[in-house]
C-alpha cells in the first residue's frame, strides 16, 4: 500500500536529520537562562492534564526519564523538556550535585 | 758634690723599682676585686644559664609530648582523608550519568459501587496498573503499562495497556512503534488514569464498547511545533493494524491487536492547537478498511464475510488553569459496507458520543488548606449507536456529580453518584453511588 512506503520514508528522513540535530545539541554551550525558562515552561506546562507534581517528588534520574515520557505523551517540543528537566533537577534538593 | 750625686745616683733605680711594685700592688688589688666581680658575674651567668637549660630542658620535654599528640592526630587525619577520598570516587560513580536509566510509575484504585434496582452493592478491588520506562540516553524510551485486575469472577487478569518504543528523532518529531494508547481524543491518552480522571470512571461511548478506539498496533510520528510565542502546534499521526469486527453487530474491536485480518491500514490521529492560557483545541480522524472472513465462532455463531469502511472523526477540548478543569469531546464513527449494503453484507452502524465535564478545586476561593483539597465535578454526556436507523440498547444520557477530596497532588478519594438514562424505553434507568480512592505514583 502507497500510504506505507510514504510513511516509512518520512520516518527514515526524519531519522537522518534526527543525527545532525544532535551533533548540533551536543554543541551547545551551557545557558544560565535555562532554568528560567524552564520554570516558565513548567508552570505553563505541567498541569495541564494532571495536577502538578512536586519537583522534590523524583530524583534527577527519575525527572530525566518521567519528563522525556511526558515529552512524547504531551507533544511537547525538545527543548522545552530540556529546560524544564534543568529546572526540575534544580529544585529536587537532591545533595549529590556537580 | 760627687758623693751626692753617687748617692743619688745609687737611690734613683731603687725608687723608681719602689714606685713600680707600690703600683704593682695597687694593681694587684684592683684586678682581685675585678675578678671577684668577674667570678661572680660568671656564676650568676652559669646559674641563669643552667636555668635556661632546666628550661629548654621542659621545654622540650613539653613539645615531645606535643609531638606525639600531634602524630596521633596526623594519623587521624590521614585516616580520614583516604576515607573521604574513596567516598568521592563512590559520589563521582553517583555524578556520572549512566546510558541506561529507569523509571518505575503507575497506579492503582480501590472503590465501592452500589446499582440501584440490584442488590449486588460490591467492594471493587480495583486495578493495579505499573507503568516501566527504561530510557537510553535522550533518545530512546520503552514504555509499557500493564493493567492488573480482579474480574467479577475472581479471576485476575493482565493486559497489556501498551508496550512501545519511542525514538526521540527530533526536537519536533518522535517516532512511536509498537502498541500505544490510541491517539484519538484526549480521553484514553490523557485522562484515563484514575489519578487524572476527575471522574470516577469512562464518560458513556469511551472504554469497551464505545466509539473511542483505545490503542493501536503500529507506527506513529508525533510531536510539537511551535507556531507563535502563544501557540503551539501538535500533531499524532498513525498507521496501524486498526479496528475489527467485535462479536456484537453494534461493536467492532478498537483495541490494538497483533494481526491485521486485512492489508488496509488503519491511518489516524489528531491534531491539535495549544495555547499558553492553556486552552487547547484538538482534531481527530481516522480512516481504516474493516474485513472478516466467513465462519463459526468458538460460540457456535455463525460469522458471514463483511467488508466495511470504517471512518472516525472527532474534536475536543481543554482548559485547566488554576483551580479550574475544564473537558469537552465529541466523536462520531461510522462503518459503512463497502460497495454497498447487500456486497457489504451487514447493515451500516454509527456511533456519536459527546461529554463535557468542569471541575473546580475550591482552593481557588479558600485559604483554609481543608477546604482547598475539595473538588466537585460536574460531567454530563451523550452516547448513541445505530445499526441501520434503529437505536440500540447501551445508547445512553449520563450525568455525573462528585465531590473529589486530594490528599496529596496524586492521591484522590472521589464519591459521586451517577444517573443512565438509556435511551431504548425497554431498558430501566439507573442510579450508582461510587467512592474511589485513587493514588498515582
Ligand atoms: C497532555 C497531558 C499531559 C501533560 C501536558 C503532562 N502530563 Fe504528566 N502524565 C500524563 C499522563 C496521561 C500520565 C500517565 C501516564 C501513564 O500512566 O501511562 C502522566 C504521568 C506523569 C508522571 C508519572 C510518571 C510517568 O512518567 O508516567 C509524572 C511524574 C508526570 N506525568 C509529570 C509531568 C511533567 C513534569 C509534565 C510537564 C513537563 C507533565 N507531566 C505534563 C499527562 C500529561
Amino acid at each position: 500500500m502507497k500510504i506505507v512506503k510514504y510513511f516509512m520514508a518520512a520516518a527514515l528522513v526524519t531519522t537522518v536529520s534526527a543525527g545532525m540535530v544532535a551533533e548540533a545539541a551536543d554543541k551547545a554551550k551551557k545557558d544560565p537562562m535555562q532554568i528560567v525558562r524552564g520554570a516558565k515552561s513548567w508552570a505553563q506546562t505541567c498541569s495541564r492534564c494532571h495536577n502538578m507534581r512536586s519537583p522534590k517528588e523524583l530524583t534527577d534520574e527519575e525527572w530525566e526519564v518521567s519528563a522525556t515520557h511526558m515529552r512524547v505523551r504531551a507533544n511537547i517540543p525538545g527543548n522545552v523538556v530540556r529546560d524544564i528537566i534543568v529546572f526540575l533537577k534544580a529544585s529536587n534538593n537532591e545533595k549529590v550535585k556537580k | 758634690m760627687y758623693g751626692k750625686l753617687k748617692k743619688k745616683i745609687l737611690y734613683a733605680p731603687l725608687f723608681t723599682s719602689m714606685v713600680f711594685l707600690s703600683a704593682n700592688v695597687a694593681l694587684a688589688q684592683e684586678t682581685e676585686v675585678d675578678f671577684k666581680s668577674k667570678i661572680l658575674e660568671l656564676e650568676t651567668r652559669i646559674s641563669g644559664l643552667e636555668q635556661m637549660k632546666q628550661e629548654l630542658q621542659a621545654l622540650k620535654e613539653s613539645l615531645n609530648k606535643k609531638e606525639k599528640k600531634v602524630a596521633v592526630k596526623e594519623a587521624k587525619l590521614s585516616k580520614e582523608i583516604k576515607s573521604i577520598k574513596s567516598l568521592r570516587k563512590t559520589m563521582s560513580v553517583r555524578e556520572a550519568k549512566p546510558d541506561s536509566t529507569w523509571h518505575l510509575a503507575g497506579y492503582a484504585d480501590v472503590g465501592f459501587e452500589a446499582v440501584s434496582g440490584d442488590n449486588k452493592d460490591s467492594f471493587i478491588s480495583g486495578k493495579f496498573n505499573p507503568v516501566f520506562h527504561y530510557q537510553y540516553k535522550d533518545w530512546l524510551i520503552f514504555e509499557s503499562e500493564l493493567e492488573i485486575k480482579t474480574g467479577m469472577d475472581g479471576a485476575t487478569t493482565i493486559d497489556v495497556e501498551y508496550s512501545q518504543l519511542d525514538f526521540m528523532l527530533h526536537d519536533n518529531v518522535t517516532l512511536v512503534v509498537g502498541k500505544y494508547l490510541s491517539p484519538i481524543g484526549q480521553f484514553q491518552e490523557r485522562l484515563h488514569p484514575s489519578w487524572i480522571n476527575r471522574s470516577m470512571n469512562a464518560p458513556a461511548g469511551f472504554g469497551h464498547g464505545g466509539v473511542q478506539p483505545t490503542s493501536e498496533v503500529g507506527a506513529m510520528l508525533r510531536g510539537g511545533v511551535p507556531v507563535s510565542d502563544a501557540l503551539t502546534f501538535t500533531y499524532s499521526v498513525s498507521l496501524g493494524n486498526g479496528p475489527r469486527f467485535g462479536h456484537d453487530e453494534d461493536e467492532l474491536e478498537l483495541e490494538g491487536t497483533s494481526v491485521d485480518n486485512n492489508s488496509n491500514k488503519a491511518l489516524g490521529g489528531r491534531v491539535a492547537l495549544l495555547h499558553k492560557s492553556s486552552l487547547e483545541v484538538g482534531f481527530s480522524y481516522m480512516d481504516a478498511g474493516i474485513s472478516s472472513e466467513a465462519g463459526i465462532l468458538p460460540d457456535g455463531d455463525i460469522e458471514v464475510a463483511r467488508e466495511g469502511d470504517y471512518r472516525l472523526w472527532g474534536a475536543d477540548l481543554a482548559y485547566s488553569k488554576g483551580p479550574w478543569d475544564v473537558r469537552a469531546e465529541y466523536l462520531n464513527a461510522k462503518n459503512t459496507p463497502s460497495g454497498g449494503v447487500s456486497a457489504g453484507g451487514f447493515e451500516p452502524v454509527s456511533w456519536k458520543t459527546w461529554y463535557t465535564q468542569v471541575a473546580y478545586r475550591l482552593s481557588g476561593i479558600s485559604d483554609n488548606p481543608t477546604v482547598g483539597k475539595i473538588e466537585p465535578v460536574v460531567r454530563y454526556g451523550e452516547f448513541r449507536v445505530s445499526v441501520g436507523d434503529i437505536l440500540q440498547l447501551s445508547a445512553e444520557k449520563r450525568w455525573n456529580i462528585g465531590v473529589n477530596y486530594w490528599l496529596a497532588p496524586t492521591i484522590v478519594v472521589k464519591t459521586g453518584l451517577e444517573r443512565r438514562n438509556y435511551l431504548i424505553a425497554s431498558r430501566p434507568d439507573e442510579t450508582r453511588y461510587k467512592i474511589q480512592m485513587a493514588y498515582g505514583f
